[in-house]
């Protein structure tokens, strides 16, 4: 009796102190509960992915008369994720098949979201000779088209931490066999658990008892949701356990369909270079380029076999493994009755095809970095990696591949010739830039900031201030221009003479001060035309016809082509002052179209989340120098190239239409070289960051990488000349009398003018073939200029 | 290559004769539309029916009847043989630099402007730039070109369909595929008209000038919207000078005839002081150098 009362009273005890124990064990759990309970909430109902921004180049317009190769196209459709198959299997987005003995060539187009439309994708019949585009037609309605756009390629993205890139879906955009398959793949029995499946999580615990690790995923849907939102990779048992628990959080306070909605747009599916791929819409797109409602039951079983190990099982690299894995999923598909026996044997026999995958994603980083800079200044941090913008620039992908590689090769051949230019040092090498631009709509095609963006990210384009030399110089013949167009005292013509003779030109107060450019070498040509003065970009016959322009007409066109209020010194006429490529382009690109004054830009559009356009680039256009002025100086542009200081772009095999400039500073630290045809603007510019002697001109130096790569960008554009304006006209002149020339002047050459001021009157010098021999009135010889170029 | 559309000269020649034939022609006939919006600038009395009136610069204008008399053949935009307005050639008027914009010097208050025309008896105010581009496009010698004239023929439907913004956006692309495409800078042009950006349209009129001097119909075109956007910028002088060169060049122009008949009390007449492109215009008489040899001018030497 005793001892059972003993027991009792402590059983009572016991109870009373469990009792009492367990209320703050319970209260805590409670808590816990309710914190797990916050989380999920805050979660689910906040923002739940930080979307990156993506920056696209421009897209590719691509008609008949247009040669393949020239345009890059079998690259872009490579960088594109296009991949070849057999003449007559192209079947879906993303092929194409090309026989090159018949000339035919047929692409089917992916979709694209364009900021002003969709476009889908069509399929294109190209007819080819030589690689030149004869025809075009949509072989499903047989109606010739005039033309076809590739869509963008993505150039980079904007993001924090890393970049995980994702679209997202509804779960009513999601087929409900991608779901069957992600289930099968992953979670049987997820309409039947509450978070967490007992059964799997039971054998996968004995799994991992017997190995002594945790090995085994045992995870339903939930929790992998539930990892992936709140917890680290680590995996142990306290993780486990809160995984668990806020898997029966988030399955009390949400329906499967939430879940799942958030499950299909979360999960990693590869690795696409840097950009990581996130969520079923951007895997279908990436995998198979087809939106997630077009995958076949064969290209869902392996997206949701990839999700285990997305990488090992990419079926572009590991073609075989990923068959093996998809067909797991299928047969578990199947047994699960998602599919039948039929839809199993045709989707376990479809082929998967490996194929190079593109992974440079930055391939303009300078230019990337531009656009970034820009948009910076009007979109907060926060809204550029987080609010999925897409930013439509204009940069040509295949011209931006030509620039790199012809700032590359040039100086590695500059290096080789000049080993004085090699310097091991760190951030000391030899750098060049160059940036390509359209005058006319002012498209920014191309841009390198420098020779390895690895090694240095400082844009030489926009940050680098270094003087112009001669290639200034245009400013002030265009002064002349002006004067005797606007009907000036003075008249200033092509062909005008001037002496090229040491020259001091006195300014100041009272003349105080003087300064005496020189020559290239100390060499004068004596009397000498403006056009041959520019062509062979003589010093000090320059400064002689600004000094008799006027500094401050000198001045004030340098300030109408955006160089800003240079100082009253004489040296600035020479290009004594300190600009960047960027302002060379602008100034050159105004020549080059025309007088018409057109802001170089880099983004045409940014599209928000919701496919509306936040902001988009509109043409607009300013007349800053008369056509006829521009036309002038194209023309004595023209003459450098033609046979002056550029002529070494001529002996390269550059043929078309071109006007240019080079530039070399007194010191040789800088050599430069502006020039244009009809519809594109290069600048190059090289030398080193730390201001050292390059004792190059730019003929030498940058011309070679600027005929480069103006060969290749200019080849799949039309051959256009120059516009004449009205009320100019062209006349050969005697270039030792100033008269208009005979059949029988051997050294005319060309001129422009005004209508009205060309000469009239032939040269009475050679009137027939048996003339007064040219060398007693001769014209200065032009130096070599490929051997030793004048500057 | 002919960048006229044929079938467009008769439709130009009736509304410049404004004598309202009863023509039914055939493939056009559902293009054909009244287009009193681009005439519905105030001022202008589109509904007073009746001869112009006579007015104080009635001498240097075309009455009406001038303008009935005038037969088809020279009507034609290929005769330059108007003996009204008295312009001067127009590429020595275009041999100096582009007037500023907003240049106009000090316009006469006009005393009587007369009506701006017989609206009751235009038949059809079809012009160049109204119709489909297809010819043009057809007759294109360069891949590029027809594409870039295929935008601007989207481009000129956008406009007609109020879509300026979306014109003005395509022909940017058209711009960067062909840069001299005349026909795209005009449609910027109007683009930027009809959003009420005169000195965009104006500073793309010009550009489209450059291209088009070959093509009378066109250019006198060109001039003639350059004109409008003068007059709806409040610049009459401009104006009327435009409506004039358009005339020289296009007698068949039923905006620049509407226009100039409306403002001819603007326009400077050559006694009353230069127009804007005259002003522009070299002295050609007294630059010709008569002996080269002496003529041209070594302004820099310093000896």
């Amino acid at each position: 009796m005793q001892l059972r009362r003993i027991l009792k009273i402590a059983l009572i005890i016991m109870g009373v102190i469990v009792l009492f124990a367990s209320v703050p064990v319970l209260w805590t759990f409670y808590n816990y509960y309710r914190a797990l309970d916050d989380e999920v909430v805050a979660r689910f109902s906040g923002k739940r992915w930080n979307i990156p921004s993506r920056i696209y180049s421009d897209s590719t317009l691509v008609y008949p008369g247009q040669n393949l190769d020239d345009l890059g196209v079998f690259q872009r459709l490579a960088r594109l994720n296009y991949h070849p198959v057999d003449t007559g299997k192209v079947n879906s987005r993303g092929e194409y098949s090309y026989d090159r003995k018949t000339g035919r060539m047929v692409l089917f187009l992916h979709n694209f979201s364009y900021p002003y439309g969709e476009s889908n994708g069509e399929l294109v019949e190209l007819v080819l000779k030589d690689g030149t585009i004869q025809s075009m037609t949509n072989p499903q309605t047989h109606q010739p088209m005039n033309s076809f756009e590739l869509e963008p390629e993505l150039l980079s993205g904007i993001f924090e931490g890393d970049w995980e890139q994702r679209r997202l879906v509804s779960l009513s955009q999601v087929p409900q066999l991608m779901i069957d398959a992600i289930l099968a793949a992953e979670d049987h029995r997820f309409y039947d658990h509450h978070g967490v499946d007992l059964v799997r999580t039971i054998k996968a615990a004995w799994v991992d008892m017997i190995s002594r690790h945790v090995r085994q995923g045992g995870s339903t849907l939930t929790q992998q949701l539930m990892k992936n939102f709140f917890l680290t990779r680590e995996r142990s048992y306290k993780r486990k356990i809160k995984e668990a628990m806020m898997a029966i959080v988030a399955e009390r306070r949400y329906s499967k369909d939430e879940i799942l909605e958030n499950y299909v747009n979360d999960i990693y599916l590869g690795q696409r270079g840097q950009e990581g791929i996130y969520g079923i819409w951007e895997a279908g797109e990436f995998y198979f380029s087809k939106e997630p409602r077009d995958l076949t039951i064969g290209e869902m079983a392996t997206i949701a076999g990839m999700i285990s190990s997305p990488n090992r099982l990419n079926p572009l690299k590991h073609p075989a493994d990923a068959r093996k894995r998809r067909n797991e999923v299928l047969a578990s598909m199947l047994q699960d009755g998602y599919i039948s026996k039929a839809a199993y044997d045709q989707a376990a026999a479809e082929p998967l095809h490996p194929r190079e995958v593109f992974t440079e994603n930055s391939d303009a980083p300078y230019f990337v970095d531009y656009v970034k800079k820009e948009l910076a200044e009007r979109y907060p941090p926060q809204v550029l990696s987080g609010e999925g913008l897409r930013i439509f620039t204009t940069l040509d992908v295949h011209m931006e591949k030509v620039a790199e590689h012809a700032i590359e090769q040039n100086l590695l051949n500059l290096e080789d010739r000049h080993p004085k230019l090699v310097r091991r040092e760190e951030n000391q090498s030899l750098q060049s830039c160059l940036l390509s631009l359209e005058p006319q709509s002012g498209k920014i095609r191309a841009m390198v900031g420098g020779r390895d963006y690895r090694e240095s990210q400082f844009d030489r384009i926009t940050q680098s201030h270094r003087q112009p030399g001669s290639v200034f110089k245009p400013v002030t013949y265009l002064a002349a221009f002006d004067e005797t167009l606007s009907g000036g005292p003075d008249r200033f013509l092509p062909t005008t003479y001037i002496e090229d003779a040491p020259f001091t030109w006195q300014y100041g107060n009272g003349n105080a001060m003087s300064w005496t450019p020189n020559n290239y070498r100390d060499r004068f040509f004596g009397h000498v035309m403006l056009e041959f003065a520019l062509a062979e970009s003589l010093n000090s016959a320059t400064a002689r016809l600004a000094s008799s322009v006027g500094l401050d007409r000198v001045r004030a066109m340098a300030a109408k082509l955006g160089f800003g209020d240079l100082p009253p010194y004489p040296s600035i006429v020479l290009g004594g002052i300190e600009v960047t490529p960027m302002q060379v382009a602008h100034a050159y690109s105004i020549i080059a179209n025309d007088g018409m004054e057109v802001q170089p830009f880099a983004v045409t559009a940014v599209v928000g989340e919701d496919g509306k356009v936040i902001e988009g680039h509109e043409l607009s256009a300013r007349q800053v120098l008369s056509p006829q002025l521009a036309y002038m100086m194209q023309f004595m542009l023209e003459q450098v190239i033609n046979h002056g200081t550029g002529a070494g772009a001529r002996s390269a095999g550059f043929r078309r239409p071109a006007a240019g400039k080079t530039g070399t500073t007194n010191d040789a630290k800088d050599a430069w070289f502006a020039g244009f045809t009809p519809n594109l603007l290069t600048v190059v510019w090289t030398g080193f960051d730390q201001k050292e002697e390059l004792g190059l001109t730019g003929a030498q130096a940058s011309l070679p990488a600027w005929t480069e790569f103006m060969k290749a960008a200019t080849a799949s554009r039309p051959a256009l000349d120059f516009n004449v304006p009205p009320g100019m006209v062209e006349e050969r002149v005697d270039p030792t009398t100033g008269y208009r020339a005979t059949d029988y002047c051997p050294d005319a050459v060309d001129g422009v003018f005004p209508v009205g001021m060309a000469p009239i009157e032939y040269c009475p010098y050679h009137r027939s073939p048996s003339a007064i021999p040219a060398s007693d009135h001769a014209m200065p010889e032009a130096p070599d200029s490929s051997a030793e170029p004048n500057d | 290559m002919s960048l006229r559309p044929p079938l467009i000269v008769p439709f130009a020649i009736a509304a410049a004769l404004a004598i309202a034939p009863p023509f039914t022609p055939d493939s056009h006939s559902a293009t054909i539309t009244i287009s009193l919006e681009e005439e519905s600038i105030p001022g202008a009395d589109l509904s007073s029916p009746g001869a112009p009136a006579p007015s104080p610069a009635s001498e240097a204008t075309p009455s009406g009847a001038d303008w009935e008399q005038l037969p088809a053949s020279q009507a034609s935009p290929g005769a330059k043989t108007v003996e009204v307005p008295a312009v001067e050639q127009p590429p020595a008027a275009r041999a100096s630099p582009a007037a500023p914009v907003a240049a106009s010097g000090p316009t006469p208050e006009p005393t009587d402007v007369p009506p701006a025309m017989d609206a009751g008896s235009m038949a059809a105010a079809l012009q160049v730039s109204d119709v489909s581009l297809t010819p043009l496009i057809k007759s294109a010698q360069d891949p590029a070109r027809a594409v870039s004239m295929q935008i601007a023929e989207q481009a000129r439907i956008e406009i007609e369909g109020g879509r300026n913004d979306d014109a003005i956006r395509e022909l940017s692309h058209a711009v960067s595929i062909d840069p001299t495409n005349p026909y795209v800078y005009f449609y910027l042009g109007r683009g930027y008209g009809a959003k009420k950006d005169f000195t965009q349209a104006v500073t793309f009129f010009r550009r489209a000038e450059i291209g088009l001097a070959q093509d009378p119909a066109w250019l006198g075109e060109t001039y003639a919207f350059e004109g409008q956007c003068y007059e709806r910028a409040g610049q009459p002088a401009d104006a009327a000078a435009s409506y004039r060169k358009a005339l020289a060049e296009s007698p068949g122009n039923l905006t620049a005839r509407t226009g100039y008949t409306r403002l001819a009390a603007y326009a400077p007449t050559p006694a009353a002081g230069p127009s804007p492109g005259e002003a522009e215009q070299p002295a050609a008489a007294d630059t010709i150098p008569a002996a080269p040899k002496e003529a041209p001018p070594a302004p820099a030497s310093d000896d």
